[in-house]
């Protein structure tokens, strides 16, 4: 029999018993068959019957043999190469079926080729080599769509022989489960083997007998006699386990009759043992079962089958010592330990083949998979490098837009910003320089001259009469005066000269140039002004001169300048029309500096002095606290006032409000300037700055006067027709008369002024206040009668609107409206109460402290 | 803003033109070129539109300069 067949597991069968021959025969090839058939039909007789009948159907496809291609060519040689294994050629069988590997093919093909590989290295011991392919075809599993429980019950033939016991009836049971849906009743007759196996082998007896039942009666339909014999072997191995002997019995003898018969010798004396194990244990006859076994110890020793003869020797052991042959049978024990000692030699081999193998494929996987893990690394390298790359680009691209819009930005906010800037430095009307940009630009011009030890001359204009030019021609030919005396003026000083529009037609001019060169171009622009058509009339024009060369190189450009304003003083006093050098002023003229402080009336255009009004003309400096109307008329006279409102703030102490005006005054009265300071109404009345500047400029040492102004009382006696001098008059400011508990002669007229701000000692509050109100009225009530006709006084400030004059009970007052410049008016009364007025008096006395 | 000024201060100043206003407005008005807005508020006698467009709301000017304190000043 199969000589290679000598692995053998528990002496339960041969681990190849697939390729066994049967009794099968395939049907002999005939002429009509394709090349195709005739390798299918090679292919099932190497499986059904001994392998010199494929063998000889090979050498009798002749010439057609070399002209076999891939696969069929590839499936012949699979035949040849298992055909050399079961001629015992394992070196040449092994050899055909690397070449076979090392070619490309099928994922079916290849697991076949595996299959026959892990098969011959298992027969020679080869069990590193074993597992390693094992590993390969089992991976390879997924990817065919072919039954392949061959390799599956391989594995578990490998597992069992390495002692993983699950592993191998886990396997077992996947070969069986693909059997049964995949393949031929062949297939599941062989897996039904290899099922029964790994599950007597766990210990589960009653399901590998029923295993073995189930497989004779499936191989009895595949035809194959040998696996029959190996089910009814099956059947009364799982018996004896059972200890039942005696039921064994007929198991074991049909099957050693079977595999006699099919000529399977292994199997025929394995079961002979068995059967020996059966007798010994069942009281049976001794030298039958002594027989048995010595007739399959030379053959499981000429085939090494470790298993069998240890289980053959300590059964003859047994025997022997049931003969009372003691001796001997401790022969035959002491020869079943050595052989078991090379049992556990060949199992340690085998499991440290299989631990190898195990951790070379672990070792494997974890390879491929940090390969798997570095090429993806990799991979998420190169798509970040992309990505970087690709942001880097995008980031270059922003970069270089928003650079290029920076840089378009940047020249478009240089351009504007120049024109801004010139527009800024420029006047609207004249295209000459603002006072600003002049007294900037002259100290640099300043500067140069006295680093290159040049002249430096200032010249003030100011066109005569100008206010009449407006008044008689209107102020559009006043504009077009400017407008061609701004022209000319560019047109005879030089290109280094600074030329200016310091405000309202006044005119500035600095030259790098002596006081003569400066007097020969101011004669020069005399001469080429011309007078200018105004519809059928004619309008001339002339203008004043100062002049001012800076004598001492030291001299800051605002003393030139006021030298300079003081000789256009002296020209317009003298008779306009001139030029004056400072030079030649007298020294008294220097006295004319100082501060005048004049009302703007409470409307401006209608109560403004002919003399407010040259005032504000002539001065170098002009400060304004007006309402805003006056503000913007004067600011058409006066382009470079200076607006005191800026000093107040929300909260702000309206008393330090008053002296930061003062301080902003006395600062440019000091400075030797020319001042005027326009206040709303008249000046002088209800007023703490104008009274205030006026002493402090005096004990300063300069010239201080006030000009009166229409006041709101003076509107007040006109509008409500109230002749003070009938009744006289009581005039106070409604906090003053409460606070200070003035006494009331009922038969003079009472004027309370600002009575929206009654009460208020904080001087902070804008607005009126109900209880300080009713507060007010009581104290009223004192002196007169409830129903007492009062009058809510208001001076319009608009020449179309009529006055406020609003008569009421003077118990009304409280619920009355009130602005901030709103005055009680109250008639003569004759009446008082003087007995309400001690208990009055004494609680105002305790709040007012 | 600053015709309407003009005309302001021409009504207060000029007589007849006071009165010519009186008994015509628009025509007035009308050679003063004002804008529909301040046409509008002079012809509808819309005091509050006039001083908001003249300045004349700029309130705090009335009390800019009056005074009384009555406790010791601050900056005294």
């Amino acid at each position: 029999m199969r000589a290679w067949c000598k692995s053998l597991l528990l002496g339960a069968r041969c681990g190849v018993l697939w390729f066994v021959a049967t009794a099968v025969m395939a049907d002999a090839p005939n002429a009509t068959q394709t090349l195709e058939q005739r390798v299918e039909a090679i292919e099932m007789i190497n499986k059904t019957a001994p392998w010199q009948e494929s063998a000889a159907l090979i050498e009798a496809l002749g010439p057609e043999r070399t002209t076999l291609v891939d696969p069929l060519r590839y499936r012949i040689e699979l035949v040849e190469a298992r055909n050399l294994a079961l001629g015992g050629d394992y070196v040449g069988g092994l050899a055909m079926t690397e070449s076979l590997l090392a070619r490309k093919s099928s994922p079916e093909l290849r697991i076949r080729a595996l299959t026959l590989a892990v098969n011959m290295t298992t027969n020679v011991s080869d069990y590193p080599r074993a597992f390693v392919w094992m590993h390969e075809g089992l991976a390879l599993l997924d990817q065919t769509q072919v039954a392949q429980p061959r390799l599956l019950g391989m594995a578990s033939y490998l597992y069992l022989r390495v002692g993983e016991e699950q592993l191998a009836l886990d396997y077992a049971k996947q070969a069986l489960d693909v059997a049964r849906t995949a393949g031929s009743v062949r297939d599941q007759c062989v897996a039904l083997s290899d099922f029964a196996i790994a599950l007597d082998e766990i210990g589960r007896i009653a399901q590998a007998e029923s295993t073995s039942r189930e497989q004779i009666e499936t191989c009895r339909r595949a035809a194959d006699p040998v696996f029959i014999a190996d089910g009814h072997k099956g059947v009364g191995k799982a018996m004896l386990a059972q200890a039942l002997y005696v039921q064994a019995i007929p198991w074991l003898t049909e099957a050693r009759k079977q595999f006699e018969a099919a000529g399977f010798t292994s199997g025929y004396l394995e079961t002979g043992v068995a059967l020996a194990k059966a007798l010994l244990h069942s009281s049976g006859s001794l030298t039958r079962a002594r027989a048995l076994i010595e007739e399959a110890l030379p053959t499981f020793d000429a085939q090494q089958a470790l298993r069998n003869i240890e289980n053959s020797r300590l059964l003859m052991s047994e025997i022997l010592d049931r003969e009372g042959r003691s001796a001997e049978s401790l022969e035959q024990l002491r020869l079943a330990q050595a052989v078991h000692a090379r049992l556990d030699e060949s199992a340690r081999e085998r499991r440290l083949s299989y631990l190898q193998a195990q951790f070379d494929s672990e070792a494997k996987e974890r390879r491929i998979a940090a390969l798997q893990g570095e090429r993806e690394l990799q991979a998420a390298e190169i798509v970040a490098r992309s990505r970087t790359q690709w942001l880097q680009g995008l980031g270059l691209m922003c970069l270089i837009l928003v650079t290029t819009l920076l840089v378009s930005l940047l020249v478009r906010t240089i351009s504007d910003r120049r024109r801004y800037r010139e527009l800024s430095e420029r006047d609207g009307l004249t295209g000459l320089y603002n006072h600003q940009s002049t007294l900037r630009l002259g100290r640099i011009l300043q500067a140069r001259c006295r680093r290159e030890q040049r002249p430096f001359t200032a010249i003030v204009a100011d066109i005569d009469c100008f206010k009449q030019i407006n008044d008689r021609f209107g102020h559009a030919a006043g504009d077009q005066v400017l407008r061609n005396l701004g022209q000319l003026l560019l047109e005879v000083f030089p290109s280094q000269a600074v030329v200016g529009r310091s405000g309202g037609e006044e005119f500035t001019m600095l030259v790098d140039a002596s006081v003569d060169q400066a007097r020969y171009l101011i004669e020069d622009l005399r001469r080429r002004s011309v007078p200018l058509s105004i519809v059928d009339e004619r309008l001339e024009y002339s203008l004043s001169y100062g002049l001012s060369g800076a004598t001492d190189s030291q001299s800051p450009l605002e003393e030139v300048l006021r030298s300079a304003d003081m000789a256009l003083y002296e020209a317009k006093r003298s008779g306009r029309n001139r030029v004056v050098d400072a030079a030649n002023l007298p020294a008294s003229s220097k006295a004319e500096s100082g501060l005048v402080v004049v009302g703007s009336g409470i409307q401006f255009g209608r109560h403004l002095s002919s003399r407010c009004l040259s005032e504000i003309e002539e001065a170098e400096r002009v400060f304004v606290l007006t309402d805003g109307a006056a503000h913007a008329m004067i600011a058409e006279l006066r382009p470079d006032l200076i607006d005191l409102r800026v000093h107040y703030a929300p909260g702000k102490d309206r008393r330090q409000t008053y002296r930061d005006m003062d301080a902003a005054i006395l600062a440019e009265v000091r400075a030797g300037k020319r001042v005027c300071a326009v206040f709303y109404g008249h000046p002088g009345v209800f007023a703490d700055v104008p009274h205030a500047v006026i002493r402090k400029a005096r004990e300063a040492g300069f010239s201080a006067r006030m000009e009166p102004g229409i006041s709101s009382e003076a509107c007040l006696y006109a509008d409500l027709g109230i002749d003070p001098g009938r009744s006289g008059v009581q005039s106070i400011e409604a906090t003053q008369f409460l606070i200070e508990d003035r006494r009331i002669d009922t038969r003079s007229l009472l004027l309370l002024w600002q009575v929206a701000l009654t009460g208020d000692t904080s001087c902070t509050r804008f607005h009126a206040d109900p209880e300080e109100l009713e507060r007010l009225v009581e104290r009223l009530l004192l002196d007169y009668p409830a129903d007492h006709e009062v009058i809510l006084y208001e001076a319009t400030r608009l020449p179309i609107e009529p006055f406020r004059a609003d008569r009421l009970a003077l118990r009304d007052l409280a619920s009355a409206h009130y602005e901030e410049y709103t005055t009680l008016v109250i008639p003569p009364c004759a009446q008082r109460h003087p007995d309400l007025a001690a208990q009055f008096l004494q609680s105002l006395r305790s709040v007012g402290k | 803003m600053a015709n309407l000024l003009r005309l302001m201060k021409q009504l207060g100043a000029d007589a007849a033109l006071s009165r010519e206003y009186e008994s015509d407005p628009a025509a007035v008005i009308a050679r003063f070129q004002l804008n529909d807005e301040e046409r509008d508020a002079m012809l509808n006698k819309d005091f509050a539109a006039i001083k908001r467009l003249t300045g004349l709301k700029d309130g705090q000017f009335a009390t800019n300069s009056t005074i009384s304190a009555y406790d010791s000043d601050p900056a005294r």
